[in-house]
């Protein structure tokens, strides 16, 4: 078992400070608690900490389908799309990875189909 | 060097940004959107040159910030309309408007982003050095341009409205609306209804044309404006002090349905029950368009603003940070953001070519309502009210002032006495 964050969660970021084996980080649009890490605070107290730092009641024991949920949610949206006036179509802007990428502006993206797929 | 402008938001106030700042010679201008079309809450809009907006709109052509004023014009549907309070107006197709303006911002070889929501900020030596998206992209800049407006994400519509109301603004699609200046670490002012609580209920409701009685809309497509009077059982004088708009506040608009043509029918009510609409003859199979729970409420607006210089400088904030529209505080309208958003994106590039940094003077109905709007806002009774070119008192006193005219001739030779023709358009030297 672990705990998990709801949607709830308002990102005060009380729980990462508080979580003793730092479980806990920030994504793109709530705190998440990465499972495989979270140890229920077993050993360390009697209460998971995050549950008790959390001023909105978000973070619960996990829940397997809202597991599926809160996936669903941090990878909702979609890929950049840039229009310039040589693509005023747009094209996708598919960035490899976790790692942050330098402004891929202009030459860049037109330089490196690497980084990009074209939709005009 | 190559200078960027980097812009937060493409509503109204970032599109007129990213012009001036390309015009003044900024070499590259990107504009960060978090949903996947411009103008965002402005698609909501349609109203131009209403009352003083039109002295607004002339001003702002003579002053060479008149690109989008020429866009709102080629799709406009009706020209010179009167309705309840409101003189000459010019209503744009709010179904066009936004791929007009993005042609636009190409042919100045702006380069727009979609889908790009910043959610992070990185700083050194009192600079913004870049945002970051939720891709993980970062986007280095020169000078930034905080146009993230006041309208969302939900927690504000939870708070202080009826919850999120599924408008135009798709938060809990495109993921809540982040501010620049709060990343920046500043101190954001909140908008007060005349009861204490904060932002303000939207002013309008869209309605599906084909759901209303053929022959109204016939009434509405070719005069612009239907005047639908309310059966008495639903009038609510009350509604009037809750809304954005202070412009709409009068009695006519609690007695009667007025709704315009902006492509939608646009309803000029805050919200009302579906039941409730239904009761009025010829809606009586109405559906909402926008917001899609136009029963329950609206967007809640005006929530977070920051403090700035006429010049729309950032005060207390990162050195290369400015803001307009909404963000820049209580004046509420698109022309009112296009006038805000061409100050920014100017004094952007201005700023990064070393240069003093402009306003625009009292002597014109824009930079007095710029100046008037700033005023008002460090009272608490001032944070309680709305400011526009286009009713209330700041168009009272813009009249006061002999501000506000429709006369071209005089417009141009007012913009011409402040030596000040066509700065907009121009490179900054």
């Amino acid at each position: 078992m672990a705990y998990m964050i709801t949607a709830q969660c308002i990102n005060c970021s009380a729980c990462e400070m508080d979580c003793p084996v730092r479980a806990i980080g920030r994504g793109p649009s709530q705190y998440v608690i990465d499972s495989s890490v979270c140890i229920d605070c077993a050993g360390y107290f009697d209460e998971p900490r995050c549950k008790r730092a959390c001023p909105v009641d978000a973070c619960v024991p996990e829940r397997a389908h809202y597991m599926h949920r809160a996936a669903a949610l941090a990878n909702r949206g979609a890929p950049p799309l840039v229009l310039t006036r040589e693509t005023p179509l747009g094209r996708v802007l598919v960035t490899s990875g976790d790692s942050a990428v330098a402004a891929p502006l202009k030459s860049r993206v037109a330089t490196d189909p690497e980084n990009s797929s074209t939709h005009d | 060097m190559t200078k960027r402008v980097v812009i937060v938001g493409g509503g109204w106030s970032g599109c007129s940004a990213a012009i001036t700042a390309r015009n003044a010679g900024a070499d590259e201008v990107v504009v960060l959107e978090r949903s996947d079309e411009l103008l965002g809450a402005g698609i909501v809009g349609g109203i131009m040159r209403n009352n003083g907006r039109y002295t607004a709109a002339e001003e702002m052509i003579a002053l060479g910030a008149g690109d989008l004023f020429e866009v709102c014009d080629d799709h406009s549907l009706h020209h010179n309309l009167d309705f309840p309070g409101h003189k000459h107006s010019w209503l744009y197709n709010v179904n066009t408007i936004a791929n007009g303006v993005r042609d636009a911002l190409l042919a100045h070889d702006i380069e727009i982003w979609f889908t790009s929501r910043v959610n992070g900020l990185h700083q050194s030596d009192g600079s913004i050095d870049s945002v970051e998206l939720d891709s993980g992209a970062i986007i280095e800049g020169d000078c930034f341009i905080d146009a993230t407006g006041s309208v969302g994400g939900q927690s504000w519509c939870t708070d202080n409205g009826n919850g999120c109301v599924m408008c135009v603004v798709r938060c809990p699609t495109f993921g809540p609306r982040v501010s620049l200046s709060g990343l920046a670490g500043l101190t954001e002012r909140e908008g007060r209804r005349p009861d204490g609580s904060l932002g303000a209920v939207s002013g309008s409701v869209k309605l599906n044309k084909e759901t209303m009685d053929p022959k109204l809309v016939a009434e509405l497509d070719a005069n612009g404006v239907i005047i639908v009077p309310m059966p008495q059982s639903l009038i609510n004088h009350q509604k009037l002090t809750t809304k954005a708009c202070q412009q709409y506040a009068l009695p006519a608009y609690a007695e009667n349905l007025v709704v315009l043509d902006t492509g939608q029918a646009k309803a000029v009510t805050p919200y009302m029950p579906l039941h409730e609409i239904r009761q009025i003859p010829g809606f009586e199979t109405v559906r909402y368009e926008d917001p899609y729970a136009g029963t329950v409420g609206n967007s809640i607006r005006y929530a977070a603003m920051v403090r700035r210089e006429d010049t729309m400088k950032v005060i207390d904030g990162p050195d290369n940070l400015f803001c307009c529209g909404e963000k820049s505080g209580l004046l509420v309208g698109h022309t009112e953001a296009i006038v805000t958003g061409a100050l920014a994106g100017h004094n952007a590039v201005r700023a990064l070519a070393g240069l003093e940094l402009i306003e625009i003077p009292v002597d014109l109905a824009t930079g007095y309502g710029v100046k008037y709007t700033t005023e008002g806002m460090e009272t608490e009774e001032g944070m309680g009210k709305k400011y526009t070119y286009s009713g209330s008192f700041l168009f009272d006193a813009m009249i006061e002032e002999g501000l506000y005219t429709t006369d071209h001739g005089v417009i141009a030779d007012r913009v011409q006495a402040t030596g000040m023709n066509g700065v907009f358009a121009h490179k900054v030297t």
